[in-house]
């Protein structure tokens, strides 16, 4: 018989947030996703500057 | 001869395998900490937050205090911290005598003495961090030369040792073929033999003394490695932050003031009043701060509950008693000036209270802030009362610190102190309020440089 485990999670939420629009890339469960991000936007808009914003969440997995 | 290279050749391969399987084992788990994971994302925030709520060092994880003893006064501010994002605040402030604080005295709460337990926690979800590409970068960079730095101090090290090993063995060697060598005299033998004893005697004195104690500098050069890892790891600029927390407080306080009655004979018209107070609060605690203007605030909302007396809504006056000695035209006076409170004074009140505390900052550098400060309070058989005040704050830099770094926030507030008019008070709203100044805040907020 297979069991269900609940287990509580932490992980982090990445995404890439330009400082001089709106740009705001989508949240990412890699850093390096993020990274990429930022820098497609900073390609066509080399002036910019990129921010990559992180933030933590609890997160319920089923098992 | 060919035998010597051969053992030579066989160590050094085995030496290279171990260094390369060395480097793998480093790969997989430094790799991984480039990047900042849930563990350096809580290291962030926790070291954020104790510099937040205890204004202490950055890195500073642990028990902490400070202690100000002054015209007789001491107020004493000590603190644990734990790893798990909360913390533990003492405070306590009262009357000092010889450096010594009496809590109780004859088994009495004594006057004017004040403590205050404090304990805070971080909601570590739905925290956020925030910075600059290029900074993450130049972090990824410098914890990868961290790394290069101590494979190749490690590598020196072991090379070292190494190098003493095979001198030795390669020494031992030569003292074998100088035994079967039969061109040799006997005295000639014993002399090179003895010249490379002595040579294989100062090598394992080198080895085993500090320089040569692998272990000892190879675990020397493996601490400082990780202290320097785990600090490059969060060691970087921060251009936003936002976290929650909740905190738990219970308060103890003497308050001891003379009482007046102008309408009562001369000899009764003050009396001591002496009543220990007890508040426990709960507030929870919004705070987003950020490097550009207008995009940092703090909200604090809470409720305290309370077992007061009214004080704080009696007429504080100061009064001056005058004393005559002598006879008159011979005669010496002394005066004496105090704080006395008139009004209708009840102690042993139950009391609840809602109150708000918003911030919202301004300018660059954010020196500057709005704040509004709603409450509402109940006491028993009273009607409740409703207060609302409003105030600028601004950041001054700090005349005595040569560093110019500490900063005085000082705030212009205007407040209003019973919208409703529940004491009856007869006077109209906006003369029901108090003006004033307020020096700090309730948190070490950090602004830029």
């Amino acid at each position: 018989m297979a069991n269900l485990t609940i287990k509580a999670l932490d992980n982090v939420r990445y995404r890439a947030v330009c400082t001089d629009d709106n740009f705001k890339g989508r949240w990412r469960d890699t850093q390096a996703e993020a990274e990429t991000d930022g820098k497609k936007h900073l390609e066509n808009n080399p002036s910019h500057s990129i921010e990559i914003e992180f933030e933590q969440k609890g997160r319920i997995s089923l098992q | 001869m060919n035998k010597k290279l051969l053992l030579l050749f066989m160590h050094l391969c085995l030496y290279g395998f171990s260094l390369m399987a060395q480097k793998a084992k480093n790969n997989i788990t430094d790799t991984a900490k480039l990047l900042i994971d849930s563990t350096t994302f809580s290291s962030i925030i926790n070291r954020e937050f104790t510099q937040l709520v205890n204004g202490e060092s950055k890195a500073l994880i642990g028990s902490f205090a400070a202690l100000d003893l002054k015209d007789s006064k001491v107020s004493f501010n000590g603190s644990w911290v734990s790893p798990k994002l909360k913390t533990i605040t003492l405070n306590a402030s009262g009357s000092a005598d010889g450096g010594t604080y009496a809590i109780f005295n004859n088994s009495k709460l004594n006057s004017n003495i004040s403590l205050e337990l404090k304990f805070s926690s971080i909601f570590n979800k739905s925290s956020r961090l925030r910075s600059y590409l290029s900074e993450i970068e130049a972090r990824k960079q410098n914890i990868e030369r961290i790394d290069s730095l101590y494979a190749i101090k490690k590598r020196s090290v072991q090379t070292q040792i190494n190098f003493i090993d095979l001198t030795i063995e390669s020494l031992q060697y030569e003292i074998k073929n100088i035994i079967t060598d039969t061109a040799l005299s006997d005295k000639q033998k014993s002399l090179k033999i003895l010249e490379k004893k002595v040579k294989i005697d100062s090598l394992n004195i080198l080895k085993y003394s500090d320089f040569g104690n692998a272990k000892l500098k190879t675990r020397s050069v493996q601490a400082e490695y990780k202290k320097v890892r785990k600090a490059a790891e969060t060691d970087f600029n921060i251009t936003g932050i936002r976290m929650h927390w909740i905190a738990f407080s219970y308060k103890i306080l003497n308050k001891s003031f003379t009482l007046f009655n102008p309408s009562a004979a001369a000899d009764k018209q003050t009396s001591k009043a002496n009543f220990t107070a007890h508040y426990v609060t709960i507030d929870l605690n919004f705070y987003q701060w950020s490097n550009r203007p207008g995009e940092s605030w703090y909200v604090q909302a809470g409720a305290g509950f309370s077992y007061d007396d009214n004080k704080d809504d009696l007429l504080k006056t100061e009064l001056t008693e005058t004393k005559e000695y002598g006879t008159t035209g011979n005669s010496r006076t002394s005066t004496k000036k105090y704080f006395v409170y008139t009004g209708d004074y009840k102690d042993k009140k139950a009391g609840i209270r809602f109150f708000a505390d918003a911030y919202w900052f301004l300018l660059k550098n954010n020196v500057a802030a709005v704040h509004l400060f709603p409450a509402v309070s109940f006491r028993n058989k009273e009607k409740p009362l409703y207060s609302c005040g409003g105030g600028f704050m601004y950041s001054f830099k700090d005349k005595k610190d040569d560093k110019g770094k500490a900063l005085i926030n000082a705030e212009l507030y205007y407040k209003l102190t019973d919208i409703t008019n529940s004491r009856n008070f007869d006077k109209s709203l906006f003369e029901r309020n108090e003006i004033g100044l307020r020096f700090g805040l309730p948190l070490k907020f950090f602004f830029n440089d």
